[in-house]
């Protein structure tokens, strides 16, 4: 019997899981997906793969032409020595963050509407995370040398600035990227041994079974297992916070107006927060209906991220307002004139485009009808993508370009070579997702089954009304 | 007292109340003879015991606004605790009027030094002089009292409303009243942070009034949720001692304190150290000051380092294992110590303003907007009888109207739809 008839629907705490499914359904509906014959695909799926494959390729063009003309290729100024690089780079490892916010930090508070979700916010994350290295690592002035990032002993005893946040941000990116890898794949390991079994020809059999690392699913496995996603979710919760902290330490630490504020490491991780939750529907709701998923990612789910949208949003709304006001009381002229400038100077248009984007148009969803409004979701989402970048773009370029000194203020432009480089690495996540969407399980299976009423051990089929 | 477990109600514990009350007059009566001795000690003591209740009382605000938005289950055991706690908002402004006085009286000695005379002003260097009338539109009395008035409006008016409908709850359930609880949550939260910021700024930041950060909101709402969970703790491990709520009240529930203690401990260590390491390692003198005068006087680096190792170190790892969260006894002393170093973070925050009376020989030269200024050096830490009597003053008047309201009701809201589930609530056991 499903979960449906024994149980009232409480209002407040609706099931997660829709359609009155058993497990053997959901197993189905996930596994079908990866299994398809090459070619039946989704349509939808083939009208982005050349998109996403048109991009890997367009980055390499442009990277190309970067490696051998130089950064002049860039609109970097004598001011402005961060141009897009560091903005797409913030905004990439921005998007990072939701996925290991639903998987560590969600879990810890038992929040099991994570579930639906977590498996490809996860998959996004690392593939945002890709998407972010290529950009610090190809503006490193002699792209010949990267490893010269770590500290490696070697011949000429040379070390790199331990006291510069950009060597911290390796340590943590780096770390971020580990763990998050880690995490994935722990928990994949379940569902990948659901795709093995049920696999029919040798290649995929050798394949899945090679990935699945010999699991069984025995009671023991199943401890084991439990025991160390726990640990991972601890381990990667002070991740979630250290990342985008130290990203903020790129500015903050250095005593350029507009970037020394205390307020930047806590402002960027719910910036962070904020920026990947809106990707996560912004996935998520093409893709649910793409794979007939709206049962396993229901409104429900769609409708919390929409209130986390609304929170973080608010947060970041807070520090913009925290750092106008401080800028006035601190007194320090700098600061104020830098603000103003952001508000009214030659950038204007983009601080407002923020503003409006990150603080006003989450608002709408104080609504109910909103919340449950898929269109509204995803132009909502859209619009918070783009409100991230240039919350980014504002910091860097403000700050940069109306430096001390009136003289040499520049108004900073992109090339096309920027331009076409930042586009090109959505080419390069969007081609990503699509191999994940393939080959690997979208939605956690075992994870979905846990949380459905028939899983708990206390669940009576034919005694609703006992539930605790 | 007398434990009613079929109604969840204490009976013949209304006496307490005006103990409490007794107490915290005698406590206010010498405090008041401690101002009268000493202004500008006194004062600050006073101000760090009243900040000390209402940061519990701020923990408390917040945790009943956050357990309707996220539509809490495990936590409505002690839903109606933080709901009374609230209740002492409009007690609390009456408290703050000898704060205000020294505003209004431009007594710039007893706590605020913007609240001198425009006379008195013209004696300061001129860098001081022109940052205090830069900033004189936000920091005067007037628009202090305004403001102290405007945050006090909607604490109360939330907890006004918040406290009424959970009580018509208590007399019948209807799923639009406790959706009208979660609506009024939402905006309430927004106006919670907008209020406690700017209280933190107006009453603690401006001590200092060349000092700023941008953090120091959120460092304030971090110590504050810290000293709900700890405060909490105590007072059910009290109340299960009198036989309250015994068998309802497991270690699965202490478990649950435990991780939220745990995490804001964190979580203020976090913004404790963002504020740090941006100020240190941008190294500019107006405002490096802050930790100077903390770390370089006096007995002043052996309390900044405390609170490393007290807020941070020692909940870290004494806190992180799953046996320390269940167990009563310990939970409790740890939360004992918390409030404890909850009290020294906000000392710590207050009295460096005190000056050690010497004034000539005792002030230092210091850097602000690129001239050099004198400061007058920070008497050092200690312990005055009058800290002890103005937290036993606010914090008797505090637990009595507390206490008074507790009692006058169920201590749980007993028509909330989750209370079995939050009496029966397991941890996931791995």
């Amino acid at each position: 019997m499903s979960a449906k008839a024994n149980h009232e629907i409480d209002p407040f705490d609706p099931p997660l899981v829709e359609g009155g499914h058993s497990f053997g359904e959901i197993t189905e509906k996930v596994c079908s997906v990866v299994e398809k014959k090459p070619g039946k695909e989704p349509i939808y799926w083939w009208l982005l793969l050349p998109i996403g494959f048109t991009g890997v390729g367009a980055l390499h063009i442009f990277l190309g032409w970067l490696f051998w003309e130089g950064t002049g290729t860039w609109g970097l100024q004598n001011q402005a020595y961060w141009g897009w690089a560091i903005v797409n780079f913030v905004f990439w490892v921005g998007i990072g963050h939701a996925g290991t916010l639903i998987s560590a930090i969600l879990y810890l508070f038992r929040q099991n509407w994570r579930t639906g979700i977590n498996r490809f916010a996860e998959a996004m994350t690392i593939f945002a995370v890709c998407c972010a290295a290529i950009f610090p690592g190809v503006h490193i002035g002699r792209p010949w040398l990267p490893y010269w990032l770590l500290p490696l002993p070697n011949q000429m005893g040379m070390w790199p600035n331990f006291r510069s946040p950009l060597l911290w941000d390796v340590f943590a990116v780096s770390t971020y990227f580990t763990v998050s890898c880690l995490f994935w794949y722990v928990g994949l390991i379940p569902d990948l041994a659901t795709v093995r079994d049920r696999a029919k020809n040798k290649i995929r059999r050798y394949a899945y079974t090679a990935l699945s690392m010999g699991w069984r699913g025995g009671n023991r496995q199943w401890q084991h297992y439990e025991k160390a996603y726990c640990i991972l979710a601890g381990v990667a919760t002070p991740l979630v916070l250290s990342v985008h902290t130290i990203v903020s330490f790129d500015f903050a630490v250095s005593i350029v107006p507009g970037w020394h504020t205390t307020i930047f490491p806590p402002y960027f991780v719910a910036g962070a927060v904020f920026s990947g939750f809106a990707m996560v529907l912004t996935l998520s709701i093409p893709a649910r209906h793409m794979y007939h998923m709206q049962d396993l990612i229901t409104m429900r789910h769609l409708e919390n991220m929409a209130k986390i949208l609304l929170l973080t949003g608010m947060l970041v709304g807070y520090a913009y307002g925290c750092e106008f006001f401080i800028a006035w009381y601190s007194g320090v002229l700098y600061e104020q004139a830098i603000f103003i400038l952001r508000a009214s100077g030659p950038y204007a248009w983009a601080y407002w485009t923020m503003v409006a984007c990150n603080v006003l148009s989450p608002q709408i969803f104080w609504f109910k009808k909103a919340r449950r409004n898929e269109f509204v979701l995803f132009t909502v989402s859209i619009f918070v993508n783009i409100g991230m970048w240039f919350e980014r773009f504002v910091i860097t370029i403000t700050s940069l370009s109306n430096d001390y000194m009136p003289s040499s203020w520049e108004y900073y432009s992109p090339t096309l070579i920027d331009i076409g480089t930042f586009i090109a690495s959505f080419g390069v996540f969007i081609f990503l997702f699509l191999l994940f969407l393939r080959f690997l399980p979208m939605i956690a299976i075992a994870e979905v089954k846990a949380i459905m009423p028939e899983a708990d051990p206390h669940h009576h089929a034919g005694h609703g009304k006992d539930d605790h | 007292m007398k434990w009613q477990k079929d109604t969840f109600r204490i009976e013949g514990a209304e006496g307490a109340s005006t103990k409490f009350y007794i107490v915290g007059a005698i406590g206010l009566f010498l405090t008041a003879l401690g101002i009268n001795a000493n202004q500008e000690v006194a004062m600050h003591s006073y101000l760090t015991s009243f900040m000390f209740w209402m940061t519990i009382a701020f923990g408390a605000l917040f945790f009943t606004l956050v357990h309707h938005l996220v539509n809490a289950k495990w936590s409505v055991l002690f839903r109606r605790i933080a709901e009374q706690l609230i209740s002492v908002f409009p007690i609390m402004a009456i408290l703050f009027l000898p704060i205000l006085y020294t505003v209004l009286s431009n007594n710039d000695v007893a706590l605020y030094e913007w609240a001198m005379t425009e006379e008195k002003m013209e004696t300061l260097d001129l860098t001081k002089q022109h940052l205090l009338h830069a900033k004189h539109i936000y920091l005067n009395g007037l628009f202090f009292s305004v403001r102290f008035l405007l945050y006090f409006f909607v604490w109360s008016v939330l907890a006004y409303l918040l406290r009424k409908k959970s009580f018509q709850q208590d007399e019948k359930h209807t799923n639009e009243l406790f959706g009208s609880l979660k609506n009024l949550s939402g905006p309430g939260m927004v106006l919670f942070a907008l209020t406690v910021t700017f209280a933190s700024f107006d009453w603690l930041m401006t001590l200092n009034p060349y000092w700023f950060s941008t953090i120091f909101g959120v460092y304030i709402f971090a110590g504050s949720v810290v000293a709900l969970m700890t405060f909490l703790t105590v007072l059910v491990t009290i109340l299960k001692n009198n036989d309250v709520l015994k068998d309802e009240v497991t270690a699965e529930h202490y478990h649950d304190f435990g991780k939220l203690t745990f995490a804001f401990c964190v979580f203020w260590t976090f913004i404790a150290f963002s504020q740090f390491l941006l100020i240190w390692y941008g190294n500019l003198a107006e405002e490096t000051i802050f930790y100077k005068v903390r770390w370089d006087y006096h007995n002043w680096k052996g309390i900044s380092l405390l609170l490393v190792f007290g807020h941070f170190l020692v909940p870290l790892i004494l806190l992180m294992s799953r046996l320390g969260k269940r167990n009563v006894k310990f939970l409790t002393c740890m939360a004992v110590w918390l409030l404890f170093i909850h009290y020294v973070d906000l000392k710590w925050l207050v009295f460096p303003t005190v000056s050690t009376g010497e004034a000539i020989a005792n002030t230092h030269q210091f850097i602000l907007k690129g001239e050099t200024v004198m400061i007058d050096m920070p008497a050092p830490f200690a312990f005055h009888w009058t800290d002890l009597t103005s937290l036993v003053g606010i914090g008797g008047i505090f637990l009595g109207t507390f206490w008074k309201n507790f009692v006058s009701q169920p201590i749980v809201p007993v028509n909330d739809p989750y209370l079995e589930k939050s009496i029966h609530f397991h941890n996931i056991n791995l």
